[in-house]
């Protein structure tokens, strides 16, 4: 069965674009469902350091029951969550093995230093914080609490390292001897302007909504007029912090705005539609027309509010300057030094023909000719990846996914912004039980963030393609050629496991929620 | 029956410890070595026969190409 599964497909059976799509849509499904459990314990984790600290100072036994809690369900997310990270292993190993290849030298570093913190910080501090309470000393596991949140954070930053070499890949070199990238400096992979905005992001993102978590459970309870005590505090902490990171996320996500916008052109002007560059270019709020298309000039291509000069204030933090827009970057523009995709993809050429004549006249042992090409594309290697597209339209992501995913997360993220500042003026008011109008919306803001964080990652995503590594590798050439039965196959059984894994998260969630804090049932 | 009454009285917690625990099993003693072996070490004997492997796939298209190596660019 393994012989029949992961070997070379042969060209007779060889479906490439079916193995690219489905191994795709597989790494999509299985790192959705992994990121359901990753920004609640990346928040909560924080979250129930802070709670327990309260508890260590003031001594208040309701601090002690508040924590117990909210730390019961984030046991019950870790649990359910766990290990479902290490699918992108395997699939790694075979769905992408030509991208392991080539890039692995490079994108291991990060995920090895993860694999540390994970296993051996959040772990054994993990385990000491959640049944210590009668075990350790209160000083102890105080502290193993929040080295439990700050392992789980660091983690976290690895990830986004690894993931912002894909975004903006920098620090390495590639290799025509072994078509592998190698690393040159490590602090220029993890210390990139990219991975620390993303890692800002992120981890606000993350904390934003694991705060409407605390939130959505404590509206349930007060608008059913349960647990009061407990509910109003909880809500004020979660307010409170969802409040703080509304809009902390609007500086970093402006600060992102304008690391894309350098960066990856292609994903800003797709994320706001701008067809053709200008400058002092709008932010439209509204509708991508439908029926434009790439290199249509004349066309309106966003129906909808414009605020002048907003998208060159967002991406250059400057009104007049410009940014180019897809047709720009399709088609070039020499006022602005853009070179047509055209001529990106005739570079990139330049580079594959001369890997291919280094190794040819290796074979001969033709060492001079070796060292000619070898010169020829360590000058082109920057544009690798553009010889492998087959059209110039290729170097634009899918627009409308990556439009409606951008502007879906923003419009969240302003709501959020008035809402909880709303939110956080009642509670200090003590006003909190007065509206049942505005507890309705908190508890359902849970599901906002997660459409407002799954939406982001959609976008930035989505947004690099047709890259894995942008601009050096394509996906198209990152998939293994192996056969598709053994893609389908592996999608529909994590497709299954999921469905099972998200039933009993739910059901031991809301039971325990029926249960509320009072509960000493399953005491630890 | 007995075994259900057992299962009945399970904790939480021992039910979290079980879920994770066959979860873990699953994936690393059924799921990877059937449908997830390394590609690699499964269709190549050495180093070099990944390496010649990746270096076709990554100039397949060089002998197609119309744009031969030009040092001016």
């Amino acid at each position: 069965m393994e012989h029949f599964l992961a070997t070379v497909a042969t060209d007779a059976v060889a479906n490439v674009s079916g193995v690219v799509n489905w191994a795709r849509a597989q790494f999509a499904m299985t790192i959705i469902f992994h990121f359901l459990f990753v920004p609640i314990t990346l928040g909560m984790s924080v979250l129930v350091a802070i709670m327990q600290t309260m508890y260590y100072k003031t001594g208040k036994k309701e601090w002690k029951a508040t924590t117990k809690f909210w730390q019961k369900l984030l046991a019950i997310n870790v649990a359910i969550g766990i290990a479902t990270g290490i699918i992108h292993e395997f699939e790694f190993g075979t769905n992408w093995s030509n991208y392991s290849w080539v890039m692995g030298d490079v994108f291991g570093a990060p995920l090895a230093i993860e694999g540390i913190f994970a296993f051996f910080m959040e772990a054994s501090f993990g385990v000491v914080s959640l049944f210590g309470w009668k075990r350790v000393g209160k000083r102890f596991h105080l502290f193993s609490t929040w080295m439990f949140a700050i392992g789980t954070n660091l983690s976290g930053l690895w990830i986004i390292v690894a993931n912002s070499f894909m975004q903006h890949p920098s620090g390495y070199k590639l290799n025509i001897e072994t078509a592998r990238a190698e690393m040159v400096d490590f602090s220029r992979i993890a210390l990139q302007p990219k991975a620390i905005d993303t890692f800002l992001h992120q981890m606000s993102s993350a904390y934003m909504l694991s705060a409407t978590f605390m939130i959505t459970i404590s509206a349930y309870y007060l608008l059913r007029k349960r647990h009061i005590t407990f509910a109003k505090r909880s809500i004020a902490v979660g307010i409170t912090f969802a409040l703080l990171n509304a809009y902390f996320l609007f500086l970093v996500g402006d600060m992102q705005a304008a690391t894309v916008t350098n960066m990856q052109p292609t994903k800003m002007a797709a994320a706001e539609g701008l067809f053709k560059g200008e400058e002092g270019a709008p932010i439209v709020m509204g509708m991508l027309n439908p029926s434009i298309k790439i290199g249509d000039n004349d066309k309106t291509a966003v129906f909808g509010i414009p605020f002048p000069k907003g998208l060159s204030l967002l991406g250059k933090h400057s009104l007049n300057a410009f940014i180019p827009g897809i047709n720009d970057l399709v088609y070039g523009n020499k006022k602005y030094g853009i070179l047509p995709a055209k001529e990106l993809m005739k570079r990139g050429k330049v580079a594959i023909d001369a890997m291919y004549a280094y190794h040819a006249a290796k074979k001969i042992k033709n060492t001079s000719e070796m060292k000619k090409q070898k010169d020829i594309f360590e000058k082109h290697s920057k544009y690798f990846g553009y010889g492998h597209l087959k059209n110039e339209k290729d170097i634009i992501p899918p627009i409308s996914t990556v439009f409606y995913s951008f502007h879906i997360m923003v419009g969240i993220g302003s709501f959020f912004m008035l809402f909880f500042l709303f939110m956080y003026v009642k509670v200090r008011k003590n006003q909190i039980l007065e509206n049942k109008l505005f507890l309705k919306i908190s508890s359902i803001t849970l599901w906002l963030s997660y459409i407002g964080i799954v939406t982001g990652w959609t976008m930035a995503e989505v947004g690099r393609q047709p890259w894995t590594v942008f601009g050096v590798l394509p996906t198209s050439k990152s998939a293994t050629p192996i056969h598709l039965t053994n893609v389908k196959a592996t999608f529909f059984i994590f497709l299954t496991l999921f469905v099972i894994l998200g039933f009993a998260e739910l059901k031991m969630m809301l039971k325990q929620i029926k249960l509320g804090p009072d509960s000493h049932e399953e005491e630890v | 029956m007995k075994l259900f009454k057992k299962k009945q009285k399970m904790t939480m917690w021992q039910k979290l410890f079980l879920i994770a625990s066959l979860k873990i099993i699953f994936l690393v003693a059924v799921i990877k070595p059937i449908f997830f072996p390394n590609f690699f070490k499964n269709n190549f004997k050495t180093e070099d026969s990944q390496k010649d492997f990746m270096i076709k796939q990554l100039t397949n298209n060089s002998i197609k190409s119309t744009n031969k190596p030009n040092s001016k660019h």
